[in-house]
């Protein structure tokens, strides 16, 4: 048995947080997500004495790194009275994550409005109530459009979605230089991604060279997700990694999935039947529009994917043997 | 004319006794304490960056690979000047570079030739699957069989005819581990060079004794490379180089670039449980869980393959994104004059707060990292987190 090393990745994109409130039907959804997130960080840091924590905020353009909080912040927070029947480590960690979480989250919801020049409450109204009626349109559809509607076009495929590959490279980073640093310690690492919004598919690369890096170190990515949007390269990060994808539709029972599914260290997991999904999806997002596709045309010399076919490969520059073109572009 | 001409400039460049004399000792100056430990540390992060900076460059690489790994299992294999002995270290490293070929080159086929006692002998079909060939060199292997001398000329001969079915849009490489410095051909190997040119096969050979003029003239003439090891670790080094995709060098029409269509399946189980179905590839055998082509809907229960119904290849898209950090590579980091020796002495996003060295700054994003960090992430992680 060793310590673990647990990154807690949780989206904080204030369109993803407003339409899983309209969803639920509860205004303060963030506070109870929250709450069931801190119960887990609680739990986590309880279960062994070297468990580390490690929390990123991904946020619609950039991920920051939350806990451990930088020395001069926790050299503050060290000097504050501290209540004396907790155990240090619960106050910290509770206090820290908590407030930084939450003013993370204002500042982003603050950053949509200015962006939106509106209400964005109406908008994600609007987007929640076709969500109800027309159930083929994906969370996806309703978000960019939401953001369209709100006059922000121009970001309208990131403000939908949050930077994942960020968020995901920050916390390899760290988990390898805690590894570099200290050798001698035997130490499991994994992430736990807490999912409000679809894939991006502009992240492909950057994602899937997370998963592989992550399957190098044998670091597990734990998907929880609250949406119903697509997350295909969740689910391959999953799949991949040998370890769980779960969606919770009723955010009453987050903390029942946190402690039962995601608790567990990697060695107890191996004798547990613990609840996945089964069915994966192996798409990928084309490179000349960044579309999620399941048919592509890929070039023999350096496999980039196209969603049409072409007479030249724009990523290297090949030139394609006409003869194995389709007729339509070979005039 | 050819061989003669590559042998000149060979000469022109010299040799390493005729070289200026280096007094490699004047690098290591000592410290304020009187130590060399900091000189030391600085050579050695100067040396484990140069290793990757050299990687560094986007250049057009043939990603699908054809490679014929060619294996010298003759007496001088028996030789202990590596530890325990020659055959030993090469299976060993063999191992470590199928593993990393596969890791690194998806849909590239592989097949492993052994040569000894005048004869070539295939060990391992042309297959995508790297537990195959690792197997055979574990099974096979540990004989210990090594007797008489190799031939270079039947184990290219046998390479080229497994490499002759190699679809046209992949390169065509003979990896080639000769220990001996002898070779025993039933013909002349120079009427095979041109051959190997016709089907464009670059022959590589890696000599484990010294140089050899027939290995160096087949690399020379196939724009191959021929390399002879100083130790282990270089053995290794070279080796390792084998494992990238190997830039597109031969302007004779190198490899015929096609667009192919591929589909990315869904893995499906059936809801209710216990259900077994029929795949479309293995009529008589029941699966419990498969694969959908997205065009026909057809069932098939192992990828990467093709469609037996709509005849589409299925790939899944981890298989190609294992590749696509050559597309993207990471700018080199450059050094920067800060010390990180103090946490208050960086920005707090740094991820150089807590080890002592040199800071790297990335050049588009300028957030600095630490060495281990920018190792990390040229090495393994190839985003900059910083900017993406």
């Amino acid at each position: 048995m060793t310590g673990t090393l647990g990154a807690v990745i949780v989206d904080l994109n204030p369109l993803g947080w407003a339409q899983l409130a309209r969803v639920q039907k509860q205004d303060d959804v963030f506070e109870k997500v929250l709450q069931h997130v801190l119960l887990y960080i609680n739990a986590f840091l309880g279960l062994r004495y070297d468990n580390h924590l490690l929390v990123i905020a991904a946020c619609p353009n950039q991920s920051h790194l939350l806990y451990p909080a930088e020395p001069q912040a926790a050299a503050e927070a060290a000097s504050k009275p501290k209540p004396v029947n907790v155990y240090e480590e619960f106050h910290t960690a509770n206090e820290q994550v908590a407030s930084q979480l939450r003013a993370v989250f204002r500042q982003q919801q603050a950053q949509f409005r200015a962006a939106g020049g509106g209400d964005d409450d109406d908008a994600a109204a609007t987007a929640a109530r076709r969500a109800a009626t027309s159930p083929t349109a994906t969370a996806a559809e309703d978000a960019a459009h939401v953001a369209a509607h709100l006059g922000v076009a121009k970001t309208s495929a990131t403000a939908a979605t949050s930077a994942m590959a960020s968020a995901l490279s920050k916390a390899l980073a760290y988990t390898n230089k805690v590894k570099v640093a200290r050798p001698d310690m035997e130490i499991a690492t994994r992430s736990l991604i807490i999912s409000l919004t679809p894939d991006n598919p502009a992240e492909y690369v950057p994602l899937m060279n997370c998963i592989f890096a992550a399957q190098k170190m044998g670091h597990m990515l734990e998907v929880c997700k609250l949406h119903r949007g697509d997350t295909a390269f969740l689910e391959q990060a999953a799949h991949i990694t040998g370890s769980n994808f779960i969606q919770v539709d009723d955010v009453s029972r987050l903390a029942q999935t946190l402690l039962q599914v995601f608790l567990p260290d990697q060695e107890t997991r191996r004798w547990l039947v613990l609840p996945t999904k089964e069915d994966v999806d192996f798409r990928a997002a084309c490179f000349c529009h960044k579309r999620i596709v399941s048919v592509g045309f890929v070039c023999s010399i350096c496999l980039s994917i196209f969603c049409a076919p072409q007479k030249e490969c724009i990523m290297c520059g090949t030139e394609y043997d006409i003869s194995s073109l389709p007729a339509s572009l070979e005039s | 004319m050819d061989l003669l001409d590559a042998d000149d400039d060979v000469k022109k460049a010299g040799y390493a006794w005729e070289d200026t004399y280096k007094r490699s000792w004047d690098l290591l100056l000592e410290d304020e304490a009187g130590s060399l430990e900091t000189a030391v540390d600085r050579l050695k992060q100067q040396l484990k960056r140069a290793r990757r900076t050299l990687r560094f460059g986007t250049v057009r690489r043939g990603i699908v690979r054809n490679v014929v790994l060619v294996l010298d299992a003759s007496a001088a294999m028996a030789e202990q000047d590596l530890k325990p002995n020659r055959m030993e270290t090469t299976l060993k490293l063999a191992r470590q570079f199928i593993t990393a070929f596969f890791d690194q080159n998806p849909l590239s086929h592989l097949s492993i030739v052994v040569t000894r006692g005048g004869l070539a002998e295939r060990w391992t079909q042309a297959s995508g699957n790297p537990t195959d060939h690792i197997d055979a060199l574990q099974s096979k292997g540990p004989t210990r069989d090594l007797y008489g001398e190799p031939s270079l000329l039947n184990a290219l001969s046998l390479a080229r005819t497994i490499l002759a079915h190699a679809p046209a849009h992949g390169t065509r490489e003979v990896l080639t581990v000769f220990g001996s410095l002898t070779s025993c051909d039933p013909g002349n190997i120079y009427d095979l060079i041109p051959q190997l040119n016709q089907d464009r096969i670059t022959v590589n050979i890696i000599g484990l004794a010294s140089e050899v003029h027939v290995c160096k003239a087949v690399c020379a003439s196939t724009r191959g490379q021929y390399r002879v090891i100083m130790n282990e670790d270089h053995f290794d080094e070279i080796m390792t180089g084998w494992t990238p995709p190997p830039p597109l060098v031969r302007e004779d029409g190198d490899a015929r670039p096609r667009l192919m269509e591929m589909g990315f399946p869904r893995r499906r189980k059936p809801r209710r449980r216990p259900v077994s179905f029929l795949c479309a590839c293995h009529p008589f055998r029941p699966e419990q869980r498969g694969f959908t082509c997205p065009r026909c809907l057809s069932v098939v229960c192992e990828l990467p393959t093709e469609c037996p119904v709509c005849a589409l290849t299925l790939v899944s898209s981890p298989l190609l994104a294992r590749s696509y950090h050559h597309l993207f590579p990471v700018m080199p980091y450059v050094a920067t004059n800060l010390v990180a020796s103090t946490h208050s002495a960086l920005p707090p996003s740094a991820f150089a707060a807590t080890i002592l060295g040199g800071v790297y700054a990335c050049p588009s994003c300028r957030q600095p990292f630490c060495l281990d960090c920018d190792i990390y992430v040229h090495s393994h992680l190839h985003n900059c987190p910083g900017c993406i």
